[in-house]
């Protein structure tokens, strides 16, 4: 520990501009993460890596800014009557589970085939997991959207809520009964996914709408219970290595506290579907990002023969193709917000009333 | 559950069409006054102005929103039309739907551009929303802060931002000192994650209040959404009453 730690104290010095980046990456990682619960995490880590901070504290230093962050969120959006505890703690207590299977998984995976290896593992996992769940996402978006925006239950939750498997679970805030059996694999996964990839959300929000039959709103504010929980004992962990750097964690919160509340607001002002619209088309943009990544991977494991060149160019093309997800997902919540802000006040035509 | 306070007794509610007004925050503007007057002179209809306290303030409430419903009513009587006025208090839509309920022969619900039109969205009879050019324009639900709170909500934005700023200052001078403290490891892990928490109190503290005094705020429906709304459903069903049949046999007696 004391190794790492003194690995830790080689903390990279800041500058306006940095500082400036850090902030803004926050803000709009909050924003969003506000609105669907999660992401937004995804692009600090790399985002704190080009600036030059090494890739363990850089994880360690955006665990630490995502738990307060979802704790604020979270209390926010329970004020709106939109969190249920209940559900968050339950699936907060399974994707811990999952968190340490996951570990173990790219723990044995570098052992066997290195960081290449581990990086394509969680590159792969990106891609099918972001391109099936964020395209199944997308679709039903655009579905309700079209049905005007009333949301039906899926038909795989519905089944699900008619199964009288004890113990069962009544869920008031999110109005769902559900045997504790079917809660297990949304957690996992949540927790599993939160390990590889660093954003459970995407596959907890949908575990929820879909598996559990909650709402677009309930789940993404449910899911910032989870992260608060996933984040604090991530935190406490890298904390107790030494290796979180207090300064990125106070420039990123400064934005993110201030973006996460927007973002919250945001959901009071949208309907419904809305959420599942934004975080669907960032899930599709980041993992066509990641897809980016893949064959540089594949080169450094010898499956494929590329240039360096390329290589470095492709990582490029993935880090900046994951801050346009960031930045349209931010783009359409603010969007979205000022139509409605602006509906508010322009009046309708008026009725015929003859 | 809202609370009903009616100001004006039912017996002054006449069995003709109505336009039901509603007041922006409890308040008729001269646009609306105008519009809604001569709208009910042209059709020949009743107006009924209605004034609903979201924000519970009560007794001032009744008071401002009655002198300004007293003004709609005078101009109302100087052109022959019959006018009443209601105040009620809780969800402006289950407030709507209720009127409309009670009172019934509602025609038209006129409002006017500052008011939350979300709250109009679902009721069962035509809304006529038209632009005003009131003081108020621009207000509404995200800025419904009246002039005393809103320098509360700057007091504070200031107060939490000058501590927050201290924090930072904090850290940032002593930066060498603190980061090699905070990244001891062990028992050393508490100092961050204290620092973080006090800092997220802090500065969430303040974010929150900027946004308000930014006049960015939530809009309330979500808060109704979940039993109100219910009974606004139930009142829409309990109308659609089905019709009595009874079983005529035209083949009665031919048989006999």
């Amino acid at each position: 520990m004391l190794d790492i730690a003194n690995e830790a104290s080689k903390f990279i010095d800041l500058n306006f501009i940095s500082v400036i980046f850090l902030f803004l990456v926050g803000f709009i990682g909050g924003l969003v993460s506000g609105f669907i619960g999660s992401g937004g995490a995804f692009v600090l880590t790399p985002g704190m890596m080009s600036l030059g901070v090494p890739g363990t504290i850089a994880v360690a230093s955006n665990m630490c800014h995502k738990f307060p962050k979802a704790l604020v969120g979270a209390y926010k959006r329970f004020k709106y009557g939109q969190v249920d505890l209940k559900l968050g703690l339950v699936l907060a207590a399974t994707a811990c589970a999952g968190v340490q299977v996951g570990i173990q998984i790219q723990r044995s995976i570098l052992e066997k085939w290195g960081q290449a290896g581990s990086d394509l593992y969680v590159s792969v996992s990106f891609v099918a997991v972001l391109i099936i769940v964020g395209a199944y996402v997308f679709l039903d978006a655009m579905r309700t959207s079209k049905s005007g925006g009333k949301e039906n239950i899926s038909l795989l939750a519905r089944k699900l809520q008619g199964i009288n498997l004890p113990p069962m679970i009544t869920f008031k805030t999110a109005n769902v009964r559900i045997s504790f059996w079917f809660t297990l694999p949304v957690g996992f996964a949540t927790g599993m996914l939160a390990a590889t990839i660093a954003v459970g959300g995407f596959i907890g929000v949908p575990g929820m709408i879909y598996v559990l039959g909650v709402s677009g709103l309930i789940a993404s504010a449910s899911e910032l219970v989870i992260a608060f929980v996933m984040g604090l004992g991530g935190s406490i962990n890298w904390a107790m290595h030494g290796m979180v750097d207090i300064r990125l964690v106070l420039i990123i919160l400064a934005g993110s506290l201030a973006g996460v509340q927007l973002g919250a607001i945001g959901t009071t002002y949208v309907k419904d579907h809305m959420i599942k619209f934004v975080m669907s088309i960032i899930m599709l943009i980041v993992a066509l990002s990641r897809g980016f990544a893949i064959p540089g991977y594949l080169a450094k494991l010898g499956v494929i023969a590329i240039g360096q060149d390329t290589a470095a160019a492709l990582g490029a093309i993935s880090l900046l193709t994951m801050c346009f997800a960031l930045l349209m997902g931010a783009a359409i919540i603010l969007v979205s917000m000022w139509k409605a802000k602006k509906s508010a006040f322009i009046p309708k035509p008026a009725v015929e009333a003859g | 559950m809202p609370k009903f306070n009616e100001t004006n007794n039912e017996k002054g509610l006449r069995n003709s069409r109505k336009i039901l007004v509603l007041g922006n925050g409890g308040e008729f503007s001269d646009d609306i006054i105008n519009y809604s007057v001569h709208l009910a002179e042209r059709l020949a209809y009743d107006l009924v102005a209605l004034g609903v306290d979201v924000q519970c303030e009560g007794a001032a409430f009744e008071k401002r929103s009655g002198a300004s419903a007293s003004k709609l009513c005078a101009s109302a009587s100087r052109h022959g039309i019959h006018c009443s006025r209601l105040a009620r208090s809780g969800d402006t839509e289950l407030a709507l739907e209720e009127t409309i309920h009670e009172i019934k022969r509602v025609e038209i619900v006129v409002t006017e551009s500052g008011t939350n039109n979300e709250s109009t969205l679902n009721i069962s009879v035509p809304v006529v929303n038209i632009l005003s050019g009131s003081k108020r324009k621009g207000g509404g639900s995200m800025t419904a802060l009246s002039k005393s709170s809103k320098a509360i909500v700057i007091g504070k934005t200031v107060g939490y931002g000058a501590v927050s700023a201290a924090l930072c200052a904090a850290v940032f001078t002593n930066s060498d000192a603190v980061t090699q403290i905070f990244s001891r490891g062990g028992w050393y892990a508490a100092l961050p994650i204290a620092s973080v928490l006090i800092f997220s109190f802090v500065h969430g503290a303040f974010a929150n209040n900027l946004w308000s005094a930014l006049g960015i705020e939530a809009l309330k429906r979500d808060q109704v959404r979940q039993t109100e709304h219910k009974v606004i459903e139930k009142r829409k069903q309990q109308r659609r009453r089905p019709r009595a049949y009874a079983p005529v046999n035209p083949f009665y007696r031919i048989g006999q």
